[in-house]
């Protein structure tokens, strides 16, 4: 058993009518760092929910640790599963300690005490959690979740709704916390999916429109290099288009198509050469944001 | 559904509910009034007399009761028996409302499922913990009246399961059906006032039935029925409304 989640020809309509996955298989292996990104209405709430075992597939199965989801063993694959949800309700009548007291009681394993200790919870352990600021409690969701010390995380936005600091603190803690784990991270967030994950899977309308590795979608993609010169932009795209490269003006420079190791040196010097003073010349990584905008606009 | 599952979310529910003021408070009001106050006014005007209707029940009984020669035996097998339905159907339903909806208003529920539990097991322990409140509140008002009844010798030994069967099958059947409404319910006003619509047909049925059947059996026979109507509250619940309902 190596894979940690799988869909197999799985749908779900809710009683409503709507379609929320239309006949998708994907899976994840043990040990995967994957991102499940999609616009909204994609489908990647109703992902997360039925990997809970909150809802049931209309069509075809969904497995977790091996274990078809509320099939006889799924309740002990769920309890080796740490989930933190996205931007919950806070219980404005049980304390933090009381809270984690409880996670540790259904996952039937954990120590509250170092969790409080090791997420910084010491001063909060007997407020509400509806008194907690939005930092603090996401971290107590990060430290439920975590409490067991699973083999598998399903991190569904974690920092939606935060501010950057406290963004930042939580993305410390699930840096930290995904060493070793497999993780799922549903988000909206590209910069935090391309930091934290190596997988891609991109849901649209229900169906999976793309899933590989972060680096094979990155290769894929046409190289682009970026180019600024003393003289007006257009001036420069003009130049390299005479070279046969298509180039186009984007914030104040060039954006070329061309591969940098192999082109730019010769192009360089040729522009170089015909007096176009050159003084950027930068091979630009496709940002996930790209890849995400391209692979949903196709 | 596991039972230290089941265990721990009773924990929870029990330690929520016990800081709940409101709902404690409305909880521990009406039992008072409806199990306490109520029945032991009935016993103070019939049987110590000084009721000018006395009589006038013993000349023209009320109908279907015909075959109640004593007033005061009018206690056991209609007043109290009603009461105790009605104070079963209400104090159930308003906690049970209280349990459920609260944690979907406040979509808690998003934070509850994240941990190791199923939708059935959160609903199981809810129901569980309104069935322990309405223990803890109610039944020692029940035992009471009842140890009353019997010392004044208006009640027998063999007439406590006679009451105590109507009132417990009202519990369960204001549990079963607050159920099915709290998860027809978005919000938690409908639900309270859904809660509140059932329980007059429900009663309405009781004196029917308390009417029409004749005998020692009649509490029994409106048991019965609140037990028949909690079962097909919960079966709807459970088969056509789904408890993935609650979720939505």
């Amino acid at each position: 058993m190596n894979t940690a989640l799988a869909f197999d020809g799985t749908s779900k309509r809710y009683r409503n009518g709507t379609l929320a996955l239309r006949d998708v298989s994907w899976s994840i292996p043990l040990g995967a760092r994957a991102c499940l990104l999609g616009p909204n209405g994609s489908g990647k709430t109703t992902s997360i929910r039925l990997l809970q075992g909150a809802l049931t597939p209309t069509a075809g199965s969904v497995s977790l640790l091996g274990e078809t989801v509320n099939g006889v063993h799924y309740g002990d694959a769920r309890r080796r599963c740490g989930i933190v949800p996205q931007n919950a309700g806070m219980y404005a009548d049980l304390t933090t300690s009381e809270y984690l007291e409880l996670a540790r009681r259904l996952y039937g394993r954990g120590d509250v005490g170092r969790a409080i200790e090791q997420f910084g919870l010491g001063e909060h352990r007997d407020k509400r959690l509806a008194q907690l600021s939005g930092g603090f409690q996401r971290r107590v969701v990060v430290a439920a979740a975590l409490l067991s010390e699973p083999e598998l995380l399903l991190l569904d936005e974690p920092s939606v709704g935060l501010d950057p600091v406290a963004a930042r603190e939580v993305h410390g803690y699930l840096r930290e916390a995904m060493k070793g784990r497999t993780t799922l991270l549903c988000t909206h967030n590209l910069a935090e999916a391309e930091a934290l994950c190596d997988d891609v899977i991109i849901l649209r309308s229900g169906e999976v429109l793309l899933h590989e590795p972060l680096s094979a979608l990155r290769e894929r993609r046409r190289p682009r290099t970026r180019l600024a010169a003393l003289q007006p932009a257009e001036k420069l795209a003009e130049r390299v288009r005479v070279h046969g490269y298509v180039a186009s003006v984007e914030d104040g420079g060039v954006i070329a198509l061309i591969d940098a190791r192999r082109d730019a040196p010769d192009l360089l010097r040729s522009l170089l050469s015909e007096g176009v003073e050159v003084y950027e010349c930068r091979p630009l990584s496709a940002t996930l944001e790209e890849l995400f905008l391209e692979a949903v606009a196709r | 559904m596991r039972p230290s599952t089941i265990r721990s979310l009773l924990w929870k529910e029990t330690r929520q509910l016990g800081r709940n003021r409101t709902a404690m408070l409305t909880a521990a009001m009406l039992p008072f009034i409806i199990l306490f106050l109520a029945p032991i006014q009935l016993v103070v005007a019939m049987h110590f007399g000084g009721s000018p209707g006395l009589e006038e029940l013993r000349n023209s009984p009320l109908p279907g009761f015909a075959d109640v020669t004593e007033p005061s035996q009018l206690i056991v097998q209609f007043f109290y028996p009603m009461l105790l339905v009605m104070g079963g159907l209400l104090l159930p339903s308003l906690t049970t409302t209280y349990a459920i909806v609260a944690e979907r208003e406040r979509r808690s529920l998003e934070l509850l499922i994240s941990l190791p539990v199923s939708v059935a097991e959160i609903l199981a322990a809810k129901l569980l913990a309104v069935l322990a409140v309405t223990a803890l509140i109610g039944l020692p008002y029940v035992v009471i009246v009842i140890t009353l009844l019997l010392i004044l010798g208006i009640a027998s030994a063999a007439t406590i399961p006679a009451l105590l069967a109507p009132f417990l099958a009202a519990v369960a059947c204001s549990i079963c059906i607050s159920l099915l409404l709290t998860l027809l319910a978005r919000d938690f006003r409908t639900s309270n006032n859904l809660s509140g619509a059932f329980v007059v047909p429900a009663l309405l049925l009781t004196i029917g039935t308390l009417s029409a059947v004749g005998g020692p059996a009649r509490t029994y026979v409106v048991a019965l029925i609140l037990v028949a109507l909690g079962a097909v509250a919960l079966f709807a619940a459970l088969r056509w409304v789904s408890v993935e309902r609650y979720l939505e």
